[in-house]
């Protein structure tokens, strides 16, 4: 298949395509797994979907991470205090 | 279960209602973390945060322990989040997230240099591509690749089968590489 910036994949690529997350994570059994290596070996668009997708879960994991800021933490254990405060039992 | 987490339970069961605020700090972070990466809006954030402790204090007798405490209240704050403005969101049509809808960008965006990847714009084009996703994928991709929840937790957290969400991952996963083909194809223009 021709590779170029934008394609239509053709439905032996897209079956394939279709298991690539299991592809990657391992989890394609042995002959299937043969088969998707060796249709990756010749067609030059899978392999760009393949290295794409995987580079796509690799920012996915590094996306930073959203810290609440402190304004927020301490406004909602104010409001659970006093949740709590309600089902307190009693002093002595 | 966390054996702190465990402890914390059981005193709260008890009547140590102080202890509730133990479990607060340990988990406050990744429930706010996860809502803002599900709402994309500060407000709509903190009321999933607020939501999901208030109503796991309410409910902390019907937690048996079976799940990790910080799975349970991931399942409480996913419904919190069905509950909120953007949270409840599906705008990108369905079509797009399979496989076979349609042209598929083949542009080896890869090979580009590594600073592309670590610029604002591209930690942009993610988040904005992951809140175009309808909800179920969105919550699948969130949990999965972004909090590194396992499939199994996962499954449990949506009440769906391994499979299932195996199947949404990819959708979703897919649905996100389109997005960041695109925008950087256009980019390079």
């Amino acid at each position: 298949m021709k590779a170029g910036p934008s394609s239509s994949l053709g439905t032996p690529c897209l079956r394939r395509l279709a298991r690539l997350s299991a592809y990657i994570e391992r989890e394609v059994p042995s002959p299937a797994r043969e088969s998707i290596r060796r249709h990756m070996a010749h067609c030059a668009d899978c392999r760009v979907v393949l290295r794409t997708l995987k580079k796509t879960i690799a920012l996915c994991r590094q996306a930073p991470k959203i810290d609440p800021p402190q304004a927020v933490s301490k406004r909602v254990l104010a409001v659970l205090r006093r949740e709590l405060a309600r089902c307190r039992p009693p002093a002595p | 279960m966390d054996d702190a987490d465990r402890s914390l339970v059981e005193r709260i069961k008890a009547g140590d209602v102080a202890a509730f605020e133990r479990l607060f700090s340990r988990h406050h972070q990744r429930i706010y973390r996860f809502a803002a990466r599900m709402c994309r809006h500060a407000q709509d954030a903190e009321d999933v945060l607020q939501d999901t402790f208030l109503a796991a204090f309410r409910h902390l007798k019907t937690f048996r322990g079976k799940a990790r405490f910080s799975t349970w209240l991931y399942t409480i704050a996913a419904n919190s989040c069905r509950r909120t403005r953007r949270g409840s969101g599906a705008v990108a049509p369905a079509k797009e997230s399979e496989p076979d809808g349609g042209a598929f960008p083949v542009d080896d965006w890869t090979r580009r240099p590594d600073a592309l990847f670590l610029r604002k714009e591209t930690r942009r084009a993610i988040q904005d591509a992951v809140a175009e996703l309808p909800k179920d994928l969105r919550l699948v991709l969130v949990f999965r690749d972004m909090e590194g929840l396992s499939a199994e937790e996962v499954s449990r957290i949506v009440g769906a089968s391994v499979p299932a969400v195996k199947s949404r991952l990819h959708r979703a996963r897919l649905f996100v590489r389109n997005r960041l083909s695109r925008r950087f194809q256009e980019s390079r223009r």
